[in-house]
């Protein structure tokens, strides 16, 4: 319990004000309701019991036919209207992608609603009937996976080449004239591969094969004396960085979701991944830079502690912090891009719903407030308490 | 002096207003504007390239079709030809046991410039279709089977068109297309030089002259200066301004010939001034732009929306609500050659599935009319006695298990082995981002997996779902399909010939007996065949399920209180030259 | 030496934006569906009671043509050598997919090529003209199902099964025996006896094409601006960028310059009182400000403002009837109405973000000694604050906008979408959707051209306005 308290307290910005820490209480359930979404709000009940044998249809496969198949009389079973002999329900008794013919579509969270109050529909119907608080509940999942999930490979691609691309610069590493001999040969043999007539898993098999080999060959044949061929990593990350810069966000996630055979929903994951990168590799590379100036990193050059140890010890644990800042900065645009992409439409499966995507039905029926407020609410205090967080943790660190 | 002329003086100046007050009242067509929304910019006003489906009515109005169908009575009524022509056998010459039309052109017809309309143009119309650098193939394939066009000599406006062989659609072939003026569309004069039948011969050889004046004509014909300028013809309207993206602008003709006409058919006859086709594109907008008077017509208004303005208090006395029955059916297509869905117990079932009053009132908010198969419900002969079908989830559940489906690795989904290999019933419904099509299918979805089917639904491209459609790559589609005025003939969509990679009965279903009830529909001529042949071909659909129809829509009109419109099955429901304004 | 460094951006941003247009180009290539077919779209099923393939293949050929489709993709292409040389002269495109599945099962180029040009002039004899019999009817339906099947072994049952069918058909011309002939030979050489790659057909054979490939006609076009048409309507893309930019110049430089304004104002007031309660009120408020979606914001002021549920004070969306007024005046204040909820929405979240950055460079200035110095010499606090602290805090905020400034031509998706304006978002968006690569491409090298340019021309700003580097170059 004592350091349940601790970690609560070194949460960032958590002393700085209240403000914060509603933020983290709120962010906190946000992630709780998407970890735990299917068990909160579905059409399956938790248990059910019907003509004295037992079912746990949420947990295992039991469908209503497969009901309907074992219990005749029965037939139709239906979750909402075939009577039970004991029944335990979730606390929302609507899946996310239930339809809700009898109650219709757009209902008001006020109007009266035909069924009883269990099965009300305390926020509303959306354009197809479904429940809003069950699409709600989804939209808590999906948000926060594609918002956590492209910050995450962002950061995961974008720290290591930043920190390279300060360390190394342009001079730092080398090749003898051997081990480039090695990596020329390698690379032409594996493009001859590519094209000649054998099947595609033979293919992979074999530049897969060459490629470790060729780490391997490099790693035995390292000196060190000073190669005499020098990899510009700088000019290479930085090319990169300035060329997804320049290039239309909109034009790369359009056309990735038509081109790429992955679901929607991976490919904007990846592509905001993608887009967003640079900036972390842009932080990390200015902060490398600062501390390799540093004393104490030139004392432990002297002393010839190898490259990858000053980097995984000494620099980057340290260089994290205003990197992470921007992760939380990041993650609120990732957060708030998807939910502009699903209100235009792009990127999302069409089964599943999400607060773009129920901010989007209200275009067409101006009337129903519900699917306005209640997920541009969501979204907002989403984003609000990431800023908070992300500012009270730049105030703390700038102290 | 005064005293003296004051009775004449006043007798006269009574006359006078008098005179003035009827002569407001007068028979000439009072002033009326009106502002329609278009959903969509057509590309352009010209009729062979254009593709867009809102360009044909505005066309029309410009570039008078020679026969139309009337909006009211559905049938083929002579616009610019004095009567519907009647085919001759051929006793003699070269096209002997073939069919001859003989047309005669109105002699008040004339161009917007006075010219007379004449068989030279009709004959230009053509020979433009067929200029090898002209890409009209879709007009084409409708006008190959004339063999022969011939001119009176003696009087251009007679023309004679001869067919070879029997074509079922030889009527619409002869006459309804939009005519277009030689002197205004080939100013150099340049079809003219080519006579029809070189420029039909398949091999015909040019020589660099002659290839060179074909493509100048195709590049001229085809150019923006025609797209969007120079639209001219023998219409009611000419085209006054399109600024592009904004709105396009007809004016009405001042002295129009189709005025001239007594008891004029619907479509020569032209009541507004002047129509403005205001260009929105959300539906939202133009709702908005309706409220506040900056549009008098919106079609295509959403069904949810259409449904609550109606019930609003305050819009009753401002706008009237029409909903004319559209003549399309709104269906899923499914692919009968896949290992599934060839078996009809697997199909039917999943028709029982279906809520269809909730789809009905969910994706149309009511505004639809059942419909049990492919013919339109407002057809003659539509069959009445079959009973549109309606959710049974026991009967599903019993035609599952009977087709031997059944779950055998608690899934929760059933299975059945088929050609050695355990399959589950999953069935994947693709579609494009349209609205009306994503609704359907989610409820689809959600109905049918309560008697245990799997369906996945995959979002593609627009580009990519026609081109899956062509291929036959898909297991449910859901789709629309158009009817025409003119008699439906099942052959494309249900003989067993277009059951080809890239043919056109894309669901794959034909039997040999509907292959003959096809054919002889196609050439029989007596209207109780016909009608016998129709009813067993809607019975053979209804029983084998081959699609699942779903409905048919109203189509939904809002309009300003300030005009009367003539509704009409035909697209667009509503004819802009038959608006008047309320209360004449 | 400024000159040479200047000179080095400049190439730096040319190769960029060549590398840009080649990734550009190649994402579009891989997009799915065949856009020739889609502009020939003869799904109508109306006309379709006869669908020549023999035209449509004539049709296809000549839009291809006209669009410069039968051009290789690049200046160089790598194929594997038992591909055929000129693959990229095939039309239609599905053809080209068959007959590489051809010449990889057999290795034997030269007789894949026979076999189908034999395939192609059986179409001309075969395929029907108003008056052909049923047998060259099922020879044309044959060729055109042995031009889709891949594989060889199924290809050459079909081609057996036609020959049974049409050897019982007395009425046959007689040509149509001789083609099927010539077909099943070259498939029963091709299948036979498959040919042993020598040594050398290992590797891939490279091919030069010169400029005369799409990519290169594509990018000559779009330097020299030559007119390119829009593959939806025919129009003439530049002039639909540019009436699309126009509107996007007119929203984003108001909303700009509206949250330069405010921002700079609000973020000078907040710096000086910053502590005092007011402040903190103002502050909170701006925060809020920041993290609202403007979407969302969108939604809310057409719900509120002008659908009629509560007010209906504002216009819904679009351009307005201003063309209908003829007085100038007239036409600014209709345009007006409709432009103040877009730009509304589109300057709020900004001017959150730099009235926050002028109020800290300002509290900046305030911690600077000249401050207190210009104080104890008696200054008053206001000249401080007009003459002094206003500038040298401005100085950074304008280079952050200058970095701002690609995102003024790009255009805002999403606002332009909810209000109806046709802006360069949305004609990006739709073109997009619509495969319009005429008008994508011209927009998307726009994009990047700014986006460099005002990088190099940041650099040369900061450069230049900061006096230190000045005076060190000097």
């Amino acid at each position: 319990m004592k350091s349940l308290i601790a970690l609560i307290r070194s949460l960032p910005g958590w002393s700085s004000g209240i403000g914060a820490r509603f933020a983290w209480v709120f962010i906190f359930t946000i992630a709780f309701v998407a970890v735990f979404g299917p068990l909160i709000a579905n059409e399956k009940p938790y248990y059910c019991k019907l003509d004295g044998h037992r079912y746990f249809p949420l947990f295992t496969s039991v469908s209503e036919s497969g009901l309907s198949a074992g219990h005749p009389t029965h037939s139709p079973v239906n979750w909402h209207t075939t009577k039970f002999e004991s029944v335990w329900r979730t606390p929302v008794p609507f899946g996310h992608q239930t339809i809700d013919l009898k109650a219709g579509s757009y209902i008001s969270p006020f109007a009266s609603q035909s069924g009883s109050n269990r099965f009300r529909h305390w926020l509303g119907t959306d354009a197809l009937g479904r429940d809003v608080l069950a699409g709600m509940i989804r939209g808590c999942r999906v948000s926060l996976l594609i918002g956590l999930g492209s910050m995450l490979i962002a950061l995961l691609i974008g720290v290591p080449l930043g920190s390279a691309a300060a360390w190394w610069g342009n001079k730092g590493w080398r090749f003898t004239i051997l081990q480039f001999m090695i990596l020329l040969i390698t690379s032409a043999v594996i493009f001859f591969i590519w094209f000649a007539p054998i099947t595609i898993p033979t293919k992979s098999l074999i530049s897969i094969f060459l490629v470790t080999s060729v780490v391997y060959l490099l790693h035995r044949t390292r000196s060190d004396a000073r190669g005499r061929i020098g990899v510009p990593i700088d000019h290479i990350v930085m090319g990169w960085v300035s060329i997804i810069d320049g290039f239309p966000a909109l034009f790369l996630i359009l056309i990735l979701v038509a081109i790429v055979p992955l679901k929607g929903w991976v490919v904007v994951m990846l592509t905001i991944a993608l887009l967003r990168w640079p900036s972390m590799a842009r932080y990390m590379r200015a902060e490398v830079f600062k501390m390799k100036e540093s004393n104490y990193i030139k004392a432990a050059q002297i002393l010839n502690v190898p490259s990858w140890q000053i980097l995984r010890r000494h620099i980057v644990p340290y260089a994290f912090r205003p990197v992470m800042i921007s992760f939380v900065f990041g993650v609120s645009s990732a957060i708030l891009a998807e939910s502009s992409l699903s209100f235009l439409g792009i990127g999302l499966p069409t089964e599943e719903i999400n607060w773009g995507r129920l901010l989007a039905q209200s275009r067409n029926h101006f009337d129903a407030w519900w699917l306005v407020l209640f997920p541009g609410l969501a979204i907002f205090f989403t984003l609000l308490s990431l800023y908070t967080i992300g500012n009270a943790w730049q105030k703390g660190s700038e102290k | 002096m005064y005293r003296k002329g004051i009775i004449p003086h006043t007798i006269f100046c009574v006359l006078l207003t008098a005179g003035l007050f009827s002569c407001k009242n007068a028979a000439d067509i009072s002033s009326l504007a009106v502002t329609i929304r278009l959903p969509n910019e057509p590309e352009s006003l010209h009729p062979i390239f254009s593709k867009s489906a809102y360009a044909s009515p505005i066309e029309s109005l410009i570039l008078l079709p020679i026969a139309e169908y009337d909006p009211i009575s559905l049938t083929l009524t002579p616009l610019l030809i004095t009567k519907m022509p009647v085919s001759e056998m051929v006793t003699e010459g070269k096209h002997t046991n073939g069919k001859v039309f003989k047309l005669e052109f109105r002699p008040e017809a004339e161009w917007a410039d006075g010219k007379p309309v004449t068989g030279e143009d009709y004959l230009f119309t053509f020979k433009s279709i067929y200029n090898p650098y002209v890409n009209a193939d879709s007009w084409k394939n409708f006008t190959d089977f004339i063999s022969e066009i011939v001119i009176d000599p003696n009087d251009l406006k007679k023309v004679s068109v001869y067919f070879d062989s029997t074509y079922i659609l030889d009527f619409e072939a002869t006459t309804n297309w939009n005519l277009y003026p030689a002197h205004i569309y080939d100013p150099e004069n340049i079809m003219s030089k080519f006579t029809l039948e070189e420029l039909r011969a398949s091999d015909k050889v040019w020589t660099a002259e002659q290839d060179s004046l074909l493509k100048r004509f195709a590049t001229m014909y085809e150019s923006p200066a025609f797209f969007r300028e120079t639209v001219s013809g023998a219409g009611p309207y000419e085209l006054d301004e399109w600024m592009t993206g904004e709105y396009i602008r007809l004016k009405r003709k001042q002295n129009w010939w189709g005025d001239k006409i007594e008891n004029p058919p619907s479509l020569l006859q032209a009541y507004p001034t002047e129509i403005t086709y205001r260009i929105i594109l959300d539906a939202a907008a133009a709702e908005a732009a309706l409220k506040a008077g900056e549009i008098d017509l919106m079609a295509e208004v959403p069904a949810s929306s259409f449904k609550t303005l109606s019930a609003d208090p305050d819009w009753k006395d401002k706008l009237q609500f029409v909903t004319p029955p559209l003549m399309v059916v709104n269906y899923l297509e499914l692919n009968n050659r896949d290992s599934i869905l060839a078996d009809p117990r697997i199909r039917k079932a999943l028709a029982y599935t279906l809520d269809y009053d909730g789809i009905l009132n969910n994706v149309m908010a009511g505004l639809a009319k059942r419909t049990v198969g492919p013919i339109h419900p407002d057809r003659s002969y539509y069959d009445k006695e079959l009973s549109p079908l309606h959710q049974d989830l026991n009967k599903s559940l019993a035609l599952i298990k009977e087709a031997g489906w059944e779950d055998t690795n608690g899934n929760g989904t059933p299975d059945k082995i088929i050609a050695g290999k355990r399959e589950e019933l999953r069935l994947s419904i693709k579609l494009s981002n349209k609205a009306e099509g994503l609704a359907i299918a989610n409820i689809v979805k959600e109905n049918a997996a309560k008697a245990g089917f799997d369906i996945q639904l995959d979002l593609v491209d627009p580009g990519q779902v026609q081109q899956d459609l062509r291929q036959h790559n898909f297991q449910v589609m859901p789709l629309r399909m158009a009817f025409f005025p003119s008699p439906d003939d099942p052959f494309t969509l249900w003989h067993s010939s277009n059951d080809s990679p890239g043919g056109s009965n894309r669901s794959g279903f034909h039997t040999p007996e509907l292959d003959q009830l096809i054919v002889n529909l196609r050439t029989s001529t007596d209207a109780q065949e016909r009608a016998a042949g129709y009813k067993k071909f809607q019975e053979i659909i209804y029983a084998e399920q081959p699609v699942i129809f779903l409905y048919v829509p109203l189509e939904r009109i809002i309009a300003s209180k300030k005009i009367q419109l003539q509704t009409s099955s035909r697209r667009p429901g509503y004819f802009e030259n038959l608006l008047k304004p309320a209360g004449s | 030496m400024m000159i040479r460094s200047l000179l080095r951006r400049c190439l730096n941003a040319l190769a960029l934006l060549g590398v840009i247009s080649i990734i550009a180009f190649y994402l579009s290539k891989l997009v799915p569906g065949d856009e020739v077919l889609d502009y020939l779209s003869l799904d109508d099923s109306k006309y379709a009671a006869s669908v020549d393939p023999l035209e449509q293949r004539k049709a296809y050929a000549r839009v291809a043509k006209k669009r410069g489709l039968d051009l290789p993709l690049f200046y160089l292409s790598v194929l594997p050598s038992s591909y055929p040389d000129s693959l990229f002269l095939i039309l239609p495109v599905s053809d080209r997919h068959t007959l590489k599945k051809w010449a990889r099962s057999t290795n034997k180029k030269e007789a894949v090529m026979d076999l189908y040009r034999d395939l192609q002039s059986g179409l001309r004899h075969a395929c029907p003209k108003a008056d052909t019999s049923d047998a060259a009817n099922q020879l044309c339906q044959t060729i055109r199902e042995l031009m889709n099947t891949p594989d060889l072994f199924s290809a050459h049952h079909k081609i057996l099964r036609t020959y049974h069918l049409l050897s019982k058909d007395s009425t046959a011309p007689s040509g149509t025996m001789a083609i099927l002939d010539k077909f099943n030979h070259h498939i029963e050489q091709l299948i036979r006896s498959p040919q042993k790659l020598k040594a050398m057909e290992w590797l891939p054979s490279f091919y030069w094409h010169g400029s005369h490939n799409q990519y290169h006609q594509w990018m000559a076009g779009f330097i020299t601006f030559r007119p390119l048409t829009s593959l939806i309507d025919g129009r003439n893309a530049w002039s639909k960028i540019f009436d699309a930019l126009k509107w996007t110049l007119l929203l984003n430089g108001l909303a700009f310059i509206l949250a330069i304004i405010l921002g700079v104002l609000i973020g000078l007031w907040s710096g000086t009182y910053d502590g005092l309660k007011k402040e903190s009120v103002i502050n909170i408020i701006l925060f809020t400000l920041f993290a609202l979606p403007s979407f969302w914001l969108a939604t809310l002021f057409i719900y509120f403002l002008s659908s009629g549920e509560w007010l209906s004070i504002f216009p819904a969306g679009g351009l307005g009837p201003y063309h209908g007024e003829a007085n100038f005046f007239k036409k600014w204040a209709v345009l007006l109405t409709h432009l103040t909820l877009p730009v509304l929405c589109l300057s709020l979240g900004s001017l959150a973000y730099i009235s926050r950055q002028m109020k800290q460079s300002v509290i900046n200035q305030f911690h600077q000694p000249y401050v207190l110095s210009l104080r104890t010499l008696g200054v008053s606090e206001k000249t401080i604050l007009r003459k002094h602290i206003f500038k040298n805090a401005l100085f950074p905020v304008i280079t952050m906008i200058g970095g701002a400034l690609p995102v003024l031509l790009s255009g805002s998706l999403i606002i332009e979408v909810i209000f109806s304006i046709p802006g360069m978002g949305r004609l990006m968006y739709t073109s997009l959707v619509a495969h319009d690569w005429p008008v994508v491409f011209p927009i998307l090298m726009f994009g990047a051209a700014i986006t460099v340019l005002s990088y190099i021309l940041t650099d040369i700003v900061y450069k230049w306005a900061d006096p230190r580097v000045k005076s060190m170059e000097t």
